[in-house]
């Protein structure tokens, strides 16, 4: 009697710890997933990306400011902006690519996980020496 | 006899058992508190510095207000409750501690280029008084309309002081806080030098000076961004005196190194060469 009543107590304890571990790592995701929402509001108006005129922020992404740029302390992500329209060629973005070129990689700090997410949103790519506005995404991938 | 010992020690076995297990699920319960207490002030934490960090999308000043059902203690770049720590990355201006009703206020800083983001948080219960006399009313509510914009209900401009903390603009017995000649001078002697309004609001507000530190670290950051931009800039137009001027900004505060900037931007444009910032 006392047996089966412990292997019962035991197997209950067992889920409740089982739970709560899956319940922590869910939060961990959840958090991580949020971080990542907001850096993608927030990178495009940060001054490390945002293009200004005359100290008047505009609401494009400076791309000169992008090729040299490497953020810090954002944990397992990488951040990435694609040029989509015009289409260009298939290259990292560099000294020697650059325009013709279409991802500028600005932070990455990749982890060996399945579980990664992608999230992106719409920005402008100004081109100061050409002044020519052309169309991207902004790209963070979050490793689980 | 035999049968009476087999009894007895069966009761004790059973009494110890059920105190064994009986500890052991008070403490398993305990744990388990403590733990969910754990992640609550995690989840706080985290979503609190997200709310911050969204707010930073809008590139205007703004204000909002928010309900803090626990105490969150602030300490420079540290945010805490319930003992559980997290770094952030955003300038928080606020009274030590935050609970209830808190408002916020939040405004970009230009210095001549934006370098970051402040925030600026209240207690609702904080009221504050800006006092002006004879001498300096313009240039009083020049310097407090913004704040007042901010925290419209816990602001006043005035020359007859009611509210909880008095900001004075010359030497008065009355006053917690004196702002003169770019300094903010606290009642316990304490002082912190400003360059302007952004400033000036973060240290009526706190008078934690690391935050101005922090500040100062992210303007090198945003003029190494400067400095590299300048790199892929036209050969043709001369870039050497803004850079040099960058240069000198990464050691220097105040107003009269802004303006230069400001200045050899403009003089770019007017060259037809492409602009810094």
């Amino acid at each position: 009697m006392i047996l089966i009543f412990t292997v019962i107590f035991g197997i209950v304890l067992f889920g409740i710890y089982r739970y709560n571990i899956n319940s922590i790592q869910d939060i961990q995701n959840d958090l991580e997933e949020s971080k990542s929402v907001s850096l993608l509001s927030q990178l495009p108006m940060s001054p490390y990306l945002q293009y200004s005129e005359l100290s008047d922020e505009k609401e494009m992404v400076d791309t000169l400011k992008l090729l040299n740029l490497e953020l810090e302390n954002l944990g397992f992500r990488t951040i990435e902006v694609k040029q989509t329209y015009p289409k260009v060629n298939d290259l990292n973005c560099s000294k020697e690519t650059y325009p013709n070129c279409d991802t500028y990689g600005i932070y990455s700090k990749v982890k060996a996980s399945q579980d990664k997410k992608i999230i992106s949103i719409p920005v402008s790519l100004y081109f100061p020496l050409t002044q020519e506005t052309k169309i991207g995404n902004l790209v963070i991938t979050t490793y689980g | 006899m035999h049968k009476k010992a087999e009894i007895q020690f069966y009761w004790i076995f059973v009494a110890v058992a059920g105190i064994a297990i009986f500890i052991f699920l008070v403490s398993f319960g305990l744990k388990f508190k403590e733990l969910q207490e754990e992640k609550t002030a995690v989840k706080v934490l985290n979503q609190l510095d997200e709310t911050f960090s969204s707010l930073q999308g809008s590139q205007f000043k703004t204000s909002s207000s928010l309900n803090m059902p626990i105490p969150l203690n602030v300490q420079c770049d540290t945010l805490s409750v319930n003992g559980k720590i997290k770094k952030t990355d955003n300038l928080i201006f606020s009274p030590k501690i935050l609970q209830g009703n808190v408002l916020i206020g939040f405004n970009p800083y230009k210095m001549p280029f934006k370098i970051a983001n402040f925030f600026y948080i209240i207690r609702k219960e904080d009221t504050y008084s800006f006092v002006y006399d004879r001498n300096n009313e313009k240039e009083v509510k020049d310097i407090a309309k913004n704040f007042k914009s901010y925290f419209p209900d816990n602001v006043e401009i005035t020359d007859n002081p009611k509210n909880k903390i008095k900001i004075y603009f010359r030497d008065n017995d009355n006053a917690d806080i004196i702002v003169d000649s770019g300094k903010v001078f606290y009642k316990d002697g304490k002082n912190i030098d400003y360059y302007n309004e952004a400033m000036l609001y973060g240290a009526i507000i706190s008078k934690d000076k690391c935050l101005f530190e922090k500040t100062d670290e992210e303007k090198k950051k945003v003029i190494e961004v400067y400095k590299n931009k300048i790199g892929f800039l036209p050969l043709d137009c001369n870039y050497q005196p803004i850079l040099t001027s960058l240069q000198r900004f990464e050691n220097a505060q105040g107003n009269e190194i802004s303006s230069v900037l400001e200045n050899q931007n403009k003089a770019l444009l007017n060259k037809n060469c492409p602009v810094v910032f």
